[in-house]
């Protein structure tokens, strides 16, 4: 390690060492267990009701088990689907393959933009046959609390991102009980990549102007 | 909250439209004297006069409490009757003989934000709480963003203004989005004024803020002692100790920090009202304000308003102490830089990519 490479982690360790003054050695975990555990210092906390729990270490089969370091619970979708149960209308059975024919009849506001037709139908992901749930390729129920999992089957890489909170979002805030939004709460599951729109505001123009091109920040 | 605001509350329940302090009438509805902001529109004063004072007076004094401004805070007005402006005046004056925020007492404390908030009132109408709650022991703020997943639709800029109560007159953003040219990581030939449609074929975007330096450079060439570093790791600014003389904005090597050349405007029902001292409460003409990673949010536990309003999930927030913490979890496992570390400054503000 360089000189130069050195001083950075001796400069690191002495800032976290700094900012722990005081603190005798085992001290450190007291005072961060008190700050994890202050119900004042929580944020906008999430009702149980619309956050399903997810236990870290859990037996189900997933990619990012034992990613993330704590327990954590993921939004719900549940109670947001709008056309359930699917028999209420498909009342004569599906369409056999899952694959679209002829003129479409209905979900006009679905239009599947996910891998490509050869790859993905209705039931890669969706069971009909099963209660009217999600599936697994393997054909095994998934609630709809879960899309998860049906998601990390291909996109492992962002599961584990997702796990430990360098992908999606966090609800609520930043301290106390960490609930993550689900992956479809973000991405529409039939068309998930993110459109091209105009900035939500105008740039500032207060910022020093050089010429031909701005100033380095 | 003080007595006034109760005060105003009920003159609207009366039917009074509160005129503010730009209002012709400097008459004040109490007539107790106690300071009561709101005044009555000319019209309305003739047809509702009786139930003011018969009615209203009676109430506003008892409800309102106008009796019970704690003495030695600012009970001027209870002894004499005074006008808006006057007494916009004397609280400004006394503001003016107040102490530098890091060697205020708690009691201290109170009385400048009382008069802060009331004065918001007096000269904005402005219904403001500022807090100041302190640092918490066992937390130091870090933030990272990830360059892979940001797509420049700046609603982490937007979010800011509106949490942050920025001047709109001249569209003050802490939050700058930069478009990067394909294939260059320098920020030289990056558009920060994008005005077009996001994303752009082959560009990422980056967003620059105030880093929260663990050495800051702002803070040590400040002559007056208005900027330092909280425990918890954010710089901040006593706006009402800062001369203006901007300093720290040539100091700071990331353009984080930004002046009020003018009165800063923010329309009445635009200002967010739950404010931090340190914060995003009102500022004036000739200061100088900078991201506070949402001081008056994150010390309740809340995320910054840029990383609640990210609609990418592009920006992380937490306690840097916290091994478990999603900050620490960012900076263990993806590769992050930060900008200028050979610097030293040690920003506490990392970029990633997937």
């Amino acid at each position: 390690m360089s000189s130069r490479g050195t001083d950075f982690v001796v400069v690191a360790l002495l800032s976290i060492a700094g900012a722990l003054a005081g603190c005798k050695p085992g001290e450190h975990e007291k005072v961060l267990d008190k700050v994890r555990d202050d119900t004042t210092f929580k944020g906008d906390p999430i009702p149980p009701e619309q956050a399903e729990h997810l236990y870290h270490g859990s037996s189900e089969p997933t990619q990012y088990q034992g990613a993330a370091p704590a327990p954590f619970r993921v939004a719900t979708r549940h109670d947001q689907i709008k056309k359930y149960r699917c028999t209420d209308c498909h009342s004569g059975g599906f369409v056999p393959d899952g694959k679209r024919s002829g003129p479409q009849k209905a979900h006009w506001g679905l239009d599947l933009h996910h891998a490509d037709a050869k790859t993905m139908d209705c039931f890669t992901c969706h069971a009909p046959d099963k209660g009217m749930t999600l599936r697994t390729l393997s054909g095994d129920s998934v609630g709809w609390n879960k899309p998860y999992l049906v998601c990390a089957q291909c996109h492992f890489q962002q599961a584990q991102d997702w796990a430990i909170g360098a992908h999606g979002k966090r609800l609520g805030g930043w301290a106390g009980e960490r609930v993550v939004q689900n992956c479809t709460g973000c991405h529409n599951p039939h068309d998930p990549a993110f459109k091209s729109r105009m900035p939500a505001i105008e740039p500032e123009n207060s910022a020093p102007v050089r010429e031909g091109g701005w100033t380095h920040p | 909250m003080d007595a006034s605001m109760n005060a105003s509350k009920l003159g609207k329940f009366f039917g009074f439209e509160s005129a503010g302090a730009q209002s012709e009438s400097g008459k004040t509805l109490c007539s107790g004297g106690c300071g009561c902001a709101p005044a009555v529109d000319e019209g309305r004063r003739k047809i509702l006069a009786g139930l003011a004072v018969a009615g209203a007076g009676t109430a506003l004094a008892v409800v309102a409490g106008c009796d019970t401004v704690e003495p030695g805070v600012d009970s001027g007005a209870v002894a004499r009757r005074e006008s808006p402006q006057d007494e916009a005046l004397r609280l400004r004056f006394k503001e003016q003989l107040r102490k530098n925020f890091r060697i205020m007492t708690d009691d201290e404390k109170r009385r400048t934000v009382e008069r802060l908030e009331r004065l918001a009132w007096l000269e904005q109408g402005a219904d403001v709480e500022i807090r100041t709650t302190a640092p918490r022991e066992g937390v130091l703020f870090g933030y990272a963003f990830n360059v892979s997943k940001c797509e420049g639709y700046m609603e982490c800029v937007k979010a800011c203004v509106e949490e942050n109560n920025q001047d709109r007159a001249t569209n003050m953003q802490y939050i700058k989005i930069w478009e990067m040219e394909p294939g260059s990581m320098s920020l030289e030939s990056a558009n920060g004024s994008i005005t077009h449609e996001v994303p752009a074929e082959g560009h990422f975007y980056l967003g620059t803020q105030c880093f929260h330096c663990e050495n800051p450079p702002c803070t040590k060439v400040c002559p007056v002692g208005a900027t330092w570093k909280e425990k918890d790791g954010i710089v901040v600014v006593d706006y009402d100790w800062c001369i203006g003389c901007r300093y720290c904005e040539a100091a700071c090597p990331y353009f984080g920090r930004r002046f009020n050349w003018q009165e800063p405007e923010v329309p009445v029902d635009q200002i967010n009202g739950s404010q931090h001292y340190l914060g995003n409460r009102l500022r004036t003409k000739g200061v100088m304000e900078k991201c506070t990673f949402c001081v008056a949010r994150s010390r309740e536990g809340k995320n910054p308003a840029c990383v609640e309003a990210c609609p990418t999930g592009a920006r992380v927030f937490g306690n840097l102490l916290d091994p478990d913490s999603d900050i620490r979890q960012v900076l263990a496992t993806k590769k992050v830089f930060r900008l200028k570390e050979d610097l030293g400054t040690e920003p506490k503000f990392w970029y990633f990519t997937d």
